[in-house]
């Protein structure tokens, strides 16, 4: 009991879901739109892919994701099923099975909802929707400019005051262990530590680590290597091996395309980005956007995690989590309550002239909503959406 | 543009007022505080808040606050995704194993049980440790609970190790050090950070001093 009202689970909501109502829903119905628009314009296919997939899926080859933050249940055959927490991995497996014969490069685009389970209480969310592209078939010299633009395409279409679109070379991290005996799990102990730019462990850590102080220093370094292309002349300085170079310099060049293409101001680099997702193999990118308090894009590219015809097949993909830039969107007024939206009352003895009137507006594009009223002789039309 | 910084409340409250004052920030608000429970530096477009040490980590993930002043226990306790920056070298203490004399935890053969109020951090230990043993959410006073039976050991932060000798226990094993911790949140770096620069690096002038 709750001040003397009864709440029973009817009607409340699982963790970490929301109910999106009124205008929220028409904020995310519009920016899922101008999002889908824009991947459509080049030229990429819509996917369908179904919410529920095997536990083996995403847990085969690559673990990503703890197998605490997925949704997990059985079907009636005891096999385990999660609710998808990611769409490049179905896209993939779409892309060994469906389209196994097709010419490559493909390009497929998505809108689709995502589940993780978060820490209770936290306030995040549990579910929600990812816009995302994936381009699979071609290298990253090839692929990674249009990926990228295309990104910027659809940070810009939020409408936020400022974004940054970040970008990073997990190349730049992997290269730098080429000549290191270093077993995997000292590896990702500090991949992690770099990732969250924690340096007082990181340097304990490194300590303790049987490696050259040169290593020591360069790893010391990582975390503040971000801002603008002058981190990458910095980065330079330090670069060890023939690895690490050819990544800075490919970040250069890509640098000076962006730059060319007008989006010089909102690129930014963090060469000690090391994602936990552990499929990217390349350039990985994140977004972030003025108010926006999380990442609102992620990407990258995978070069290991489709296979087809026996041989890796190249791939780079993105998403934006759309839900959290509902908050920070004004809603156009003119989105809900436009020139065509009316309000036709009626009574019982013309209800059927009414429904007749009303469809002919709709035909012509008017938005007609029909509502009942007693003792009112004529048909009457109120412009506007508010009652 | 603007920043704003949420402050641990206690503990820590006095030795991160007094770092601001000597990297030349104004909390003289902070100092003088009331019932305030927001701040403004008169000096600079800075916003100062004093929660509770969870509540900071909190503030800081969702970017209410760009940055934070947590301890490492907290931190270590929570599950949070922030960059952890610098290490500000006070509040300085430690997570320890502790047990009455007669009980060895690492030796007993059977059932171990650890009381604690920092689960996750005992979790984890124990786990290292190729050990399966049951943790006991306590919120206050841990050291009675082995003392009453409640609990074998106990997973606790120390300072000086007065209250467990007081009480008879004894430490086994000594955890991680813990000290005030810096955090930011992720996209405020990005997104402010010739801001979030220049604070770091008063602050790391100072502590470096």
């Amino acid at each position: 009991m709750i001040g003397g009202v009864k709440m029973n689970k009817k009607n409340m909501l699982p963790e970490g879901t929301r109910d999106l109502i009124l205008d929220e829903c028409v904020i995310k119905r519009a920016l899922e739109r101008d999002i889908d628009e824009i991947f459509e314009k080049w030229g990429y296919k819509e996917v369908i892919t179904p919410t529920l997939e095997f536990y083996e899926t995403f847990n085969y080859n690559s673990q990503t994701l703890r197998e605490e933050d997925m949704y997990k249940f059985f079907d009636n055959r005891g096999r385990i099923l999660v609710l998808r927490p990611d769409m490049t991995i179905p896209i993939a497996r779409v892309v060994e099975t469906k389209l196994k014969d097709a010419k490559f490069p493909i390009k497929l685009r998505y809108t689709s909802n995502v589940f993780r389970v978060h820490e209770s209480l936290g306030g995040k969310r549990n579910e929600y929707t990812d816009c995302g592209v994936e381009l699979i078939g071609i290298e990253d010299k090839k692929s990674d400019l249009e990926v990228l633009v295309l990104a910027l395409e659809a940070l810009k279409k939020l409408g936020l005051n400022d974004f940054k679109l970040e970008i990073g070379n997990i190349g730049f991290f992997n290269g730098a262990f080429k000549n290191l005996d270093i077993d995997q799990e000292c590896r990702e102990v500090i991949a992690q530590f770099i990732e969250d730019k924690n340096l007082k462990s990181l340097d304990d850590y490194l300590e303790e680590l049987d490696i050259k102080e040169d290593y020591k220093k360069f790893f010391n370094k990582l975390p503040w290597m971000f801002g603008d292309k002058k981190v990458l002349e910095d980065a330079k300085k330090l670069a060890f091996n023939d690895e690490i170079k050819e990544n800075l310099e490919y970040l250069e060049v890509l640098y000076s395309q962006l730059e060319a293409l007008g989006y010089g101001e909102n690129v930014t680099f963090d060469l000690g980005m090391v994602p936990r997702l552990n499929y990217y193999t390349g350039m990985i990118f994140r977004g972030y956007g003025e108010g926006v308090g999380n990442t609102l894009l992620r990407g990258g590219r995978y070069d290991s995690l489709i296979k087809a015809s026996n041989a890796h097949v190249p791939a780079i993909g993105f998403s934006i989590d759309i839900n959290s830039v509902i908050p920070n969107v004004q809603l156009n007024k003119n989105l809900n309550e436009g020139e065509n939206v009316y309000k036709m009352y009626y009574s019982e003895k013309n209800r059927i002239e009414a429904i007749k009137k009303s469809e002919e507006l709709r035909s012509q594009g008017y938005i007609v909503e029909l509502l009942p009223k007693e003792n009112i002789q004529e048909i009457k039309m109120v412009k506007g959406g508010e009652r | 543009m603007s920043i704003s910084i949420a402050l641990t409340k206690g503990r820590l409250e006095e030795e991160t007022i007094k770092i601001l004052d000597k990297a030349n920030f104004d909390p003289s608000e902070l100092k003088d505080k009331g019932r305030k429970l927001v701040f403004k530096d008169k000096t600079q477009d800075i916003k100062y808040f004093l929660v509770k040490a969870a509540d900071s980590i909190t503030y800081v993930e969702h970017g209410v606050a760009d940055l934070g002043v947590v301890g490492k226990d907290t931190i270590l306790e929570s599950d949070n995704n922030c960059y952890e920056v610098l290490d500000l070298g006070f509040g300085k203490c430690g997570f320890i194993v502790a047990s009455l004399p007669e009980i060895d935890i690492f030796k007993k053969v059977g059932h171990v049980k650890i009381g604690t109020k920092y689960p996750k951090v005992a979790k984890n230990y124990f786990k290292n440790k190729g050990m399966d043993v049951e943790v006991i959410k306590i919120e206050g006073s841990v050291e009675l609970a082995p003392i009453l039976g409640l609990c074998d050991g106990i997973v606790d932060i120390m300072e000086t190790g007065t209250t467990l000798k007081e009480n008879g226990l004894v430490v086994l094993d000594r955890i991680c050090e813990i000290s005030a911790r810096l955090i930011v949140n992720k996209a405020s770096f990005k997104m402010k950070q010739n801001e979030i620069w220049e604070f770091i690096d008063r602050i790391k002038e100072v502590i470096n001093n």
